[in-house]
């Protein structure tokens, strides 16, 4: 006959509520209990796991990536619309919405059917009063907010429609038909309901002509937009037209857009921009990949010139500094634009731009560029030597920080696990826990990857397919350059099993 | 459970009123309790997305709290709302995992740590994670408030809503499932048994996870 373990006397023990009779009679019973004996051996397990578990450090939050996300959000809840939702159904909102207010409302309805129709346990009968349940709750879509100006300095004009231009205000609001202008010396910028986001270099002039939350059209006249751009439904998109008839087109992704009477430019650090001329494709940009076409002036420009057709020189060139995690700022014209977001500068051609560039203890270097393309771009390796970090390598191997590496190898986890893949066609069984060993040169390529240890759980070792796929894959991944004249050496260990092993 | 909050009434209206230093001070002040309970909950590689997604509505909804609860009772459920909402997400996810260990990175360890020791020491908590997986929703939820986050049967009850003898009914059923699942695990016995004839930690080795190479070959 089976026994049960007395479960409940042996938690009463080890949360010390037992009598001292009562753990005298459960010593003997269990001495005596292979039922027992086992139960209190797996709560001994447990405590010990519990222990480790006390013990382990928790992901901290960053309040600056809280504060970014805050700001991109529709509505400051605090102070915009969380009055009213006490009086909304608690709707719940899928994970990570950021979409427009306008969208709460369906979105909020389809997670809701979605959530219906999943398997849950029957309710819990109400026999206590409840407190106030802070369900995630929408924003009340009390009116419709397109977009807001969230810096402004310097000379900015803005003006909504065919109505005059005049000084705009920090968080004048964006609608369709909305014009903006910088002057010299100025900037400018927006942050739009779907969380994207976009900079006026000084000297730019542009209109908004659609910026109904799924399309965002933005024209641009004369000057420089830098765009960050949320991610966007399929039904969704967001264009930057030129004057001259060249259009970006993206889909989630960061890219600046410089145009003149004579030249335009796009030039993408993130994501892929698609590049049309008169609704012609003409060439899709990657990460790092940059645009530019020469044009002659239009006869008549499709929309009004810019405001102040005298402060754009004649033939503009531009400079192209890369994104650069080892410098706090670049400095042009007495103004500051964070370094790691890289930078797009117009000057014109054949001047020399005085560019300034702050290394991470604030010091600022200066160095004279040449404007003799229509977009000149800077290397890196240039900029490094530039703040003393091409010499030594210890000064650069510390920018390449965990929280880098740990980005890379996440964008890399999809190619790895299609390696795997295919390998469990032929070794169902297949787990296996790796130790891979990269060198990383001072470009931020992977230089050498090996697998210094593996500890495989499958027959005959780890397949030969798959360690050659891993360390192609690993070595196709680029990590941030870390500068510096030698190559650091990573450590990753990865472990590799299927959902049915966690489950076993 | 101490209320680390409870005299701070004065930060969370000035936050309801839009202060966002008092905002960041009720974040400073309560994102470790979040992500502690979110990583015996969801996959540890989300739990910095989930808890930002955790302070994001708490920045939306701090104009609904009310008083009743408790600060942190609130942001408990808040929390649990969250996990729960990812978890289902998750579960529509393919089936096939792959996971770096210690979310793919470097990992932070001692000096007389090689990294499969490390490996091993993550190995642990994952058996942990694999166990508490195989509790329902409900059960998880209260035995990880109570064994991981210190709560009292009573607090978890306002947490979850619930009556307290239903609580200490999950936590009951939670710990015996847990104790069969332990007796079975094979696996986790045999690391439980290596870790614990090891004659002491490893030598330590000599190059560190992250070093600039002085031109050594691999």
């Amino acid at each position: 006959m089976s026994h049960s373990p007395k479960i409940r006397a042996l938690i009463a023990a080890a949360e010390g509520r037992l009598s001292a009779a009562g753990q005298a009679r459960l010593t003997r019973h269990v001495e005596g209990c292979n039922a027992c004996r086992r139960a209190q051996s797996a709560q001994q397990r447990y405590d010990t796991l519990r222990t480790a578990a006390h013990h382990e450090e928790p992901p901290a939050l960053r309040w600056e990536a809280l504060e970014a996300a805050i700001d991109a959000e529709p509505q400051s809840a605090a102070a915009q619309g969380v009055a009213d939702v006490d009086s909304q159904p608690a709707d719940v909102l899928p994970l990570r919405s950021q979409r427009p207010v306008w969208l709460v409302g369906a979105l909020a309805a389809a997670a809701a059917l979605a959530l219906s129709l999943l398997p849950s346990e029957p309710p819990a009968q109400p026999e206590r009063a409840q407190p106030s349940a802070p369900q995630v709750a929408t924003v009340a879509p009390a009116r419709r907010r397109l977009g807001q100006l969230s810096l402004v300095a310097g000379d900015v004009q803005i003006a909504q429609g065919a109505g005059p231009f005049e000084p705009a205000q920090l968080h004048a609001e964006l609608r369709p038909g909305t014009r903006l202008r910088t002057g010299a010396a100025s900037a400018a910028h927006a942050t739009l309901a779907d969380g994207s986001a976009i900079a006026l270099e000084a000297g730019t002039d542009l209109a908004l002509p659609s910026l109904d939350g799924d399309h965002v059209d933005i024209t641009l006249a004369s000057g420089s937009v830098r765009n960050a751009v949320a991610h966007l439904a399929r039904s969704e998109s967001y264009e930057v037209h030129t004057r001259s008839g060249f259009t970006a087109r993206v889909r989630g992704t960061r890219f600046v857009v410089t145009t003149s009477s004579d030249d335009t430019g796009v030039s993408v650090s993130e994501g892929v921009v698609q590049v049309l001329d008169h609704e012609k494709l003409v060439a899709e940009l990657h990460a790092g990949d940059s645009f530019a076409a020469h044009h002659a002036p239009e006869p008549a420009a499709r929309f009004e010139p810019p405001h102040a057709p005298e402060l754009e020189p004649p033939q503009l060139g531009g400079v192209v500094l890369p994104r650069l995690s080892q410098a706090q700022a670049y400095v042009v014209a007495e103004h500051a634009y964070p370094a790691r977001e890289g930078l797009a500068v117009r000057a014109p051609l054949g001047s020399t731009l005085a560019l300034g560039v702050v290394d991470a203890r604030g010091v600022m270097r200066t160095l004279n560029v040449p404007v003799s393309a229509r977009l000149t771009p800077v290397s890196r390796e240039r900029l490094l030597a530039l703040l003393g970090l091409g010499a030594r390598g210890e000064a650069a191997a510390q920018e390449l920080g965990p929280e880098a590496v740990r980005s890379v190898v996440r964008g890399g986890i999809l190619a790895l696990r299609r390696c795997y893949e295919r390998s469990l066609r032929s070794h169902p069984d297949l787990s296996a826990r790796v130790l891979l060993r990269l060198q990383v040169l001072p470009s931020g390529r992977v230089g050498q990857a090996i697998i210094a240890e593996q500890r495989e759980r499958a027959r005959g070792g780890l397949p030969d397919d798959l360690s050659a796929c891993v360390v192609k894959t690993v070595r196709a991944w680029t990590f941030p350059a870390p500068g510096g004249s030698e190559p650091v050496d990573l450590e990753v260990p990865i472990h590799l099993r299927s959902l049915d092993g966690l489950l076993k | 459970m101490s209320d680390p909050l409870a005299g701070d009434q004065l930060l969370i209206e000035a936050a309801q009123r839009g202060d966002r230093v008092a905002f960041r001070k009720l974040f400073e002040a309560h994102s470790g309790q979040v992500t502690r309970l979110l990583c015996r909950l969801i996959p540890r590689v989300d739990v910095e997305d989930v808890g930002q997604e955790v302070f994001l509505h708490v920045h939306r909804s701090l104009g609904t709290f009310r008083g009743d609860a408790r600060f942190s009772t609130w942001l408990y459920r808040l929390t649990l709302n969250i996990a729960r909402m990812h978890l289902r997400k998750q579960r529509s996810r393919p089936s096939l995992t792959l996971t770096p260990d210690e979310e793919g990175g470097p990992l932070e360890r001692s000096e007389s740590e090689t990294p499969l020791s490390l490996s091993e020491r993550g190995e642990r908590l994952e058996a942990l994670s694999r166990l508490l997986d195989r509790l329902s929703e409900k059960k998880r939820e209260a035995l990880v408030l109570h064994d991981f986050q210190g709560l009292s049967a009573e607090e978890i009850a306002d947490v979850v809503e619930a009556p307290v003898m239903t609580v200490r009914t999950r936590l009951f059923y939670a710990r015996k499932e847990l104790y069969a699942a332990l007796s079975e695990e094979e696996a986790l016995a045999g690391i439980e048994r290596s870790v614990g004839t090891l004659p002491g930690r490893p030598a330590p080795r000599p190059e560190p996870t992250l070093s600039p190479s002085k031109g050594r070959s691999q």
